[in-house]
């Protein structure tokens, strides 16, 4: 899926709602991030950078289990919403993202200081 | 006994691992972690791949050495296990618990040992020298059309050498896929620019040369043997333990050997497996990996039972290569096909199940599968050959 489209100032449109099925994830690519994977946990919205931080796997093309991602190349796992690690061999956290949903869209931006 | 003290023997992945997972349950006491090579634990998979191909160097394993308080002893070999106590070439080592994970070793030709032109590969130091052999125009030889040969044979390929990869069968990775599933990678080595002989023989290896049997005569600078693998295990010969014939460590499903306080893990372990109703053993990272959680909580009392879907993946002829599950013969085989992206998977299906998948450059394939295989998920086997459809939405409705 590749979108570049604006429409709130400071969020990014990553995809449609539909796009994503509950207990899925797709791979977006659009400026200015680099690849996201965007979920769909039980309706509610999740991003996170697409790659794993243990190697070079796309996560999009891993398995969903609850807000557990697992990584298709070595199984490592990380927590959807928080980016933690949660199973070896992961164990540096995922860059997570603020999402909100407007008008059927899904939309990011980069998560300010806690 | 008050004071326990655990060795491991082994500082490849699964034993470093079971160190990690030993911790984080609980175990205070001594730890050993025993180590033939003079390197901390390293990881291997990069070593057929990055390093051999693009000078990527040793990729240490990472663990917080300062809270896992181990006694690390590396450049020691085990030698012999007796009643409580490890001998080793730095002495003898007591212990209350015992890990084995010394992993496996290739397996040489016959009367090649110690000659300088001939390779195989499984340290970081075999790498090294292998690199270092692999220079521009340089005529290899690579015996054995397995994993590890198609990964040097693509690294050879792209470090500029002239590759021939000689294999005994009739196709490519006749150890792992049936003769349909491997003649679908012949292509590969074409396409690769690799000149693959089925059917040869190596009778002699000379200087410079390599013989087939028939009379042909190969030039080759450099001859690397990828023909498998034997298990660690030489040193266990007179230890009591339950060694099968190729001498992996007879372990149950809790990966518990014969002997009180002893566990196996890893390449050199073959343990009963619920799932698949038979003994298995696999030689991948993935085993290294996860049998370490098992074997920590057998060793420390607790119930634990080992029962994974096996996989392992290769990355050569710049494809994802990936494997899942265990199939036999008897099954039946499913393509899925996708020729634009020129990516497949094959499913091996007993009845309604599927019982393995191997996936190229369809890593979505093998998450689903994973999945699929570990739930015994029924499928539908005309849908499960759409490669359009999602694997996991060929799965049967409940009956």
């Amino acid at each position: 899926v590749e979108r570049a489209v604006t429409l709130v100032q400071g969020w990014t449109v990553l995809c449609a709602e539909e796009d994503v099925d509950e207990g899925e994830v797709i791979r977006v690519v659009v400026d200015p991030f680099p690849p996201i994977a965007v979920y769909n946990v039980e309706g509610e919205f999740y991003a996170t950078q697409d790659r794993c931080t243990h190697a070079e796997a796309s996560l999009a093309d891993g398995g969903v289990d609850g807000r557990i991602i697992e990584c298709p190349f070595h199984g490592g796992c990380f927590d959807i919403i928080t980016g933690r690690a949660t199973a070896r061999p992961a164990k540096k956290p995922l860059q997570t993202y603020d999402v909100r949903v407007a008008d059927g869209h899904v939309l990011a931006r980069e998560r300010g200081p806690e | 006994v008050t004071r326990r003290r655990i060795v491991i023997v082994g500082a490849g992945q699964a034993g470093l691992e079971t160190a990690i997972v030993l911790r984080e349950s609980g175990y205070i006491g001594p730890l050993t972690l025993v180590g033939a090579e003079p390197h901390l634990p390293y990881e291997r998979p990069p070593l057929s791949k990055k390093v051999l191909a693009h000078d990527a160097e040793a990729t240490p394993l990472e663990a917080d050495w300062d809270d896992l308080q181990l006694d690390v002893r590396l450049g020691c070999r085990a030698l012999a296990l007796g009643d409580g106590a490890l001998a080793t070439t730095d002495g003898d080592l007591a212990f209350d618990g015992l890990v084995i994970a010394t992993g496996s070793a290739p397996r040489e030709l016959p009367g090649t040992a110690g000659r300088a032109n001939v390779h195989t590969l499984r340290t970081i130091d075999d790498a090294l020298a292998l690199r270092a052999a692999m220079v521009p125009g340089a005529r290899v030889v690579v015996v054995g059309a397995g994993w590890i040969g198609a990964e040097v044979a693509t690294a050879a390929v792209h470090r500029g050498c002239s590759v021939t990869v000689l294999e005994t069968a009739a196709t490519p990775f006749a150890a792992a896929l049936p003769p349909e599933v491997g003649t679908r990678t012949t292509s590969w080595f074409e396409r690769g620019a690799i000149d693959l002989r089925l059917g040869a023989r190596v009778v002699a290896i000379g200087d410079g040369t390599v013989e087939l049997e028939g009379g042909e005569s190969l030039s080759a600078d450099c001859v690397v043997v990828g023909i498998g693998v034997r298990p660690e295990t030489h040193w266990l010969r007179d230890s009591g333990l339950a060694l099968d014939a190729a001498g992996r460590i007879l372990v149950d499903a809790s990966l518990h050997t014969g002997l009180p306080g002893v566990v196996a893990v890893g390449d050199c372990a073959a343990w009963e497996s619920r799932r698949y109703g038979r003994r298995l053993h696999v030689e991948h990272w993935d085993n290294a990996q996860r049998a370490p959680a098992v074997a920590a909580l057998t060793l420390l009392g607790r119930p634990a039972v080992y029962d994974p879907v096996p996989y392992f993946w290769s990355e050569a002829f710049d494809r994802m290569i990936q494997f899942a599950g265990h199939g036999e013969p008897t099954d039946t085989l499913v393509f899925r096909e996708d020729p634009e992206a020129d990516a497949w998977a094959a499913c091996w299906m007993r009845d309604d199940r599927l019982m393995a998948v191997l996936a190229v450059d369809r890593t979505r394939d093998v998450s689903q599968a994973r999945r699929l295989i570990a739930d015994e998920s029924p499928l539908d086997a005309q849908l499960a050959a759409d490669a359009s459809v999602p694997l996991k939405k060929a799965v049967l409705a409940a009956r």
